[in-house]
């Protein structure tokens, strides 16, 4: 059996029949920075064709642009950001977000940090964090540009966030992950069940030191975009049973998660998690954790 | 917070004297600037209270000394933007050449704030009073250039953005 035939097969017994897709590009506007209706209008007005993702309040996918939707004046404004429709959900799933203090755990390049200072009105703080230097310059470009003015960066490994001496209010593990096929044309051949499981343990060793920095009620969101229950479904049911964490409901896009992977029942709370299989978006894994009390 | 007091007061004093050149005459107060190895952020009280000296980024991000010149970042040009300051407010098309890097014509200039003369620095808006940048007045804006001839030099424009990336 190919590498490719392997995974295929995988996506079958969790119910999903493997299809080759292009997600459509997608933006966010960025409402602390402008009007929805107004820079709906100027885009329009440069020829810009738009559609308003039906599951995301501030979401729109670019049908047709006569220029790069990276390189208007709107853009480099930071009117909106380009983000996957998938990659807007974990955000939006946290509440009451003003004046809050969060940790963005994984933050590099930053299209989440700036969704959740649009979200928080650039109120409270948020401490973003990651390991890749590079990838920190680009993330406070996207800072600087979107004028976001509550965070603060550090060059820093999110398993030792204890050493920050702070409690968060939210926390959100957009976890590094295996990713997923419709992001890299060799995905199939360059990706192993070895470094899928390695990639489980680093996201399990975030999850336990993120989750020692949160307050008594607050709230974790753990996303991906690898579609291997290693790094989703089953992590999620690991967390729960070692980490004093409940999954909760959550209405947003997606399929329930997985209870049953090759031949493993997992707590049944998992099915709350949700499970995006590529299609009109990439695909994307998220769930909701809280502490159990 | 200051790693170094004096290096951080001359910085104090490259910000003042840009901003004074632009006509602006707001000031921030130096117990909210940080200085991170040449670059000034502007912090707020809860950013003030939950930050360690090594972040890398932290509030508002106002701009950094390139050997001894103050170079502004765009949030602070915004900033100034919304202040009396000198502007010139161009046409769209100017717009679009100006983010590319390009110098403005006098033909394309809507409207002037603030300082005219030449070697006066200005802000540079576009029809909708979005700041685009800032450049230098090369030739009085009051008086009629040759034609073809810019009369405001591109210093910096938000199409830098991309150009950073690269």
């Amino acid at each position: 059996m190919s590498k490719r035939d392997f995974f295929i097969n995988r996506y079958k017994h969790l119910g999903w029949n493997f299809v080759n897709v292009r997600p459509n590009q997608a933006f966010r506007i960025n409402r602390n920075n402008i009007e929805p209706e107004e820079l709906l209008r100027r885009l329009r007005k440069s020829g810009v064709k738009l559609e308003q993702i039906p599951f995301l309040k501030n979401g729109y996918w670019i049908v047709q642009s006569k220029t790069s939707v990276g390189a208007t004046v709107e853009y480099l404004l930071g009117f909106y950001s380009i983000q996957g429709a998938a990659s807007q959900i974990p955000v939006s799933l946290f509440t009451k977000m003003k004046g809050k203090k969060v940790l963005d755990a994984c933050a590099a390049p930053g299209g989440k940090t700036v969704q959740l200072a649009d979200l928080m009105g650039n109120t409270g703080l948020i401490v973003a964090l990651d390991i890749n230097k590079r990838r920190l310059r680009a993330l406070a470009n996207h800072l600087e540009r979107c004028h976001i003015s509550n965070s603060i960066v550090y060059l820093f490994d999110a398993r030792q966030s204890s050493l920050l001496n702070l409690k968060f209010d939210r926390i959100l593990i957009d976890a590094p992950c295996s990713g997923n096929f419709t992001m890299d044309k060799n995905w199939f051949n360059r990706r192993t069940i070895k470094d899928i499981k390695q990639n489980a343990r680093l996201q399990r060793e975030l999850l336990i030191k993120c989750t020692d920095c949160l307050e008594d009620h607050g709230e974790i969101v753990y996303s991906t975009c690898s579609l291997e229950p290693e790094e989703n479904e089953l992590n999620m049911d690991w967390a729960i049973a070692n980490l004093n964490l409940r999954i909760d409901k959550i209405e947003c896009y997606g399929e329930k998660g997985a209870i049953s992977v090759f031949g493993k029942k997992l707590n049944n709370t998992v099915a709350r998690s949700r499970r995006i299989w590529p299609g009109k978006t990439q695909g994307f894994f998220v769930c909701k954790l809280r502490r159990k009390w | 917070m200051y790693a170094n007091l004096e290096e951080s007061g001359k910085l104090m004093n490259l910000i003042k004297d840009f901003m004074q050149k632009l006509g602006s005459k707001i000031s921030f107060g130096s117990e909210n600037v940080l200085n991170k190895k040449g670059k000034l952020f502007l912090i707020n009280k809860k950013l003030h209270e939950n930050s360690q000296s090594n972040f890398f980024y932290a509030g508002i991000y106002l701009g950094e000394n390139k050997q001894g010149k103050f170079i502004p970042s765009f949030n602070l040009l915004f900033i100034l933007s919304k202040q009396k300051t000198n502007k010139v407010i161009i046409d769209k098309k100017a717009a679009w050449l100006f983010i590319y890097g390009k110098d403005i014509f006098r033909e394309r200039i809507l409207k002037v704030e603030g300082d005219t003369k030449k070697g006066a620095i200005t802000l540079v808006l576009n029809n909708f009073e979005d700041c685009l940048g800032f450049g230098e007045i090369i030739f009085d804006l009051d008086k009629k250039p040759n034609k073809g001839e810019a009369v405001v030099n591109n210093i910096l424009d938000l199409g830098d953005f991309l150009r950073r990336e690269k």
